[in-house]
């Protein structure tokens, strides 16, 4: 199928409009929300026996990245692994171009939100 | 794909398909060559009589087993007897006719206790016998009957104890999973419950409400604001000749093959996700599935791109509209559809849509009981505008073949493979399935699959398991 796929360019190169210059962080956080939370998300009513992923930096557990200051510790890990296609995990759907570039420039621009003005 | 360009190609292939000399019967994927070589699930009359014309229903069409003429869901009551005296494992119904014996060694079957060579040992031989068998439905699910007898309608007796053509029934899908990929997330899927209402003959309402499973949890399926919703919610005059009919309410459009597999990049890259809200518009839909040419075409309106819908106001669509068809020919050995569609809204509503299909099945099992295999395929090129206005152009193809190994036993493998973006670098990936469908017990599906994902990063590149527990009925 390599064959049929085509393109010398990042989406960034190819059309720089494709998503807005400084992207907000409830556009990261509505992706973070469809893609990662469903996993990596604070034990609540359901993950109180442990089923679920939590997600931990070394070892120290932090929030789920369903909370501002999860997303934004964690940034720079999450773009890392968005971008070389290692999660989601398994065979789930990985990010498309316009996703993984939104959490880019959020980050390349401060990465603003509610919790880092 | 220039508009023009693909109009010819359209043509083209209509007229080879029309030409192209055939064998009698039609149908794919597994299940429907499956139900179509089991000539007592469809026939409308006993002792085989060839109805007329305009009234068969060899051609595979989704109708024949399912209420949506797009297929999927809710079953009509061919399709309730196929799911309880063939494809299962265990049978609960007699099946009066031969197809291929393969039964699971240990696994009896009640079909078992009717010679083959005297088929047709149950039920009326005509309709003066089927008024006899009216007292004889024993159907948990199925109320009501029609007073007049008529041959183009399943009457009292034809499927053992099923409520042959009931005015109101109900109906349930349900659908629990396990994501085995570094670690295990058990969720439901999908709650169905689903509504039809039958008060005359032609005449149909169709209601399902569903909630949308969350893969994080029992209660965040229910938590969520948008769950329940009206899955579908239409009304339809159907039942014509050429099993011709118009629907009118919430659907998702009709393009392509309608795969159960909802994460299918042929439906997904398109919005035509199965399990989602927004996949649903309000809209108008008419077809005829003859023998053996089919077409459906459709009109709707629909919500932006980035919103769901509402989940009871079928009425809230007003960011765009769009319109599709879906033409082929579909015979029990062999079949060739072609589909296209157009949405059109507000750039920073989604923006606007092209999209353009070909599709085909071959099934060797119509040609020996031996080779009980079907295969399917489809391929779809699409553009659909960024926020910027451009236009991203788009592949995705999947292809899958089947194998019953034994009744129930459905062995699969399939591939699945997308560039949703053809300018830009990277992005494409593809998707290989192994696995087996095991339908137990008549409305109780096992669905495991080993699922192996490859992207053009290495390290990206992985594998699950997915199991599916699927209750319906």
């Amino acid at each position: 199928m390599a064959g049929c796929a085509s393109g010398d360019n990042t989406l960034d190169a190819v059309d720089p409009e494709a998503v807005a210059a400084n992207p907000t962080y409830n556009q990261v956080f509505a992706i973070i929300q469809n893609r990662c939370v469903l996993c990596h998300e604070s034990d609540d009513e359901d993950g109180g026996d442990g089923d679920y992923l939590r997600v931990t930096t070394g070892a120290e557990d932090v929030p789920g990245l369903e909370t501002c200051a999860s997303i934004v510790a964690l940034r720079e890990d999450i773009l890392e692994r968005v971008e070389d296609n290692t999660m989601p995990p398994g065979a789930l759907p990985r990010l498309n171009s316009e996703e993984k570039l939104i959490i880019r420039r959020w980050i390349e621009n401060g990465a603003p939100a509610p919790c880092n003005p | 794909m220039q508009p023009l360009k693909r109009v010819l190609l359209l043509l083209v292939l209509i007229s080879a398909a029309a030409f192209v000399h055939h064998r009698v019967a039609l149908a794919v994927p597994q299940y429907s060559a499956q139900a179509g070589r089991t000539c007592d699930n469809c026939h409308i009359m006993p002792d085989w009589d060839m109805p007329k014309l305009a009234h068969r229903k060899r051609n595979m069409s989704c109708q024949a087993c399912h209420v949506d003429p797009a297929g999927g869901g809710m079953r009509t009551t061919a399709g309730r007897y196929y799911g309880r005296s063939t494809l299962p494992m265990i049978a609960t119904s007699p099946r009066p006719q031969d197809d291929w014996d393969h039964n699971f060694p240990g696994i009896g079957r009640r079909d078992k206790a009717t010679p083959y060579e005297t088929y047709m040992p149950i039920g009326p031989r005509n309709l003066e016998q089927a008024a006899a068998y009216t007292d004889s439905i024993n159907d948990k699910w199925a109320w009501g009957t029609h007073r007049k007898l008529i041959p183009t309608a399943p009457f009292p007796g034809r499927y053992f104890g099923l409520n042959p053509d009931p005015k109101l029934r109900f109906g349930g899908d349900f659908r629990a999973a396990a994501l085995f990929a570094g670690s295990t997330n058990v969720f439901p899927m999908q709650l169905d419950v689903s509504t039809v209402v039958h008060p005359v003959h032609h005449v149909t309402a169709l209601m399902v409400v569903g909630a949308r499973g969350q893969s994080s949890g029992y209660s965040d399926t229910f938590d969520d604001s948008h769950t329940p919703y009206f899955r579908d919610l239409f009304a339809m005059s159907s039942e014509w000749p050429y099993q011709s009919y118009v629907k009118a309410g919430r659907f998702m459009p009709n393009f392509g093959l309608r795969l159960d597999d909802h994460t299918n990049r042929t439906r997904r890259e398109f919005e035509l996700d199965n399990s989602i809200p927004e996949s649903r518009v309000l809209g108008v839909e008419a077809g005829a599935v003859a023998a053996f040419p089919f077409v459906h075409a459709s009109y709707f309106k629909m919500k932006s791109k980035f919103e769901e819908p509402d989940p009871w106001d079928i009425f809230d669509v007003d960011d765009g509209w769009g319109a599709s068809l879906n033409l082929g020919w579909r015979s029990f050995a062999w079949s060739f559809g072609a589909s296209s569609m157009v949405r059109r809204r507000p750039l920073d509503q989604g923006g606007d849509t092209d999209t353009f299909g070909i599709y085909g099945s071959f099934n060797p099992w119509y040609f020996s009981t031996g080779i009980p295999v079907s295969l399917q395929g489809e391929i779809d090129f699409g553009s659909a505008q960024r926020a910027s206005g451009l236009d991203a152009d788009k592949i995705a193809m999947y292809g899958e073949i089947d194998y019953a190994a034994w009744n129930g036993v459905n062995l699969l493998f399939a591939y699945d493979w997308a560039d949703p973006d053809r300018d830009v670098i990277d992005d494409e990936s593809g998707r290989a399935q192994v696995g087996a469908q095991i339908t137990v017990y008549p409305g109780v599906t096992i669905d495991s699959r080993v699922r192996y994902l490859h992207v053009t990063t290495p390290d990206g590149n992985d594998a699950d398991l997915f199991v599916q527990l699927h209750v319906w009925f």
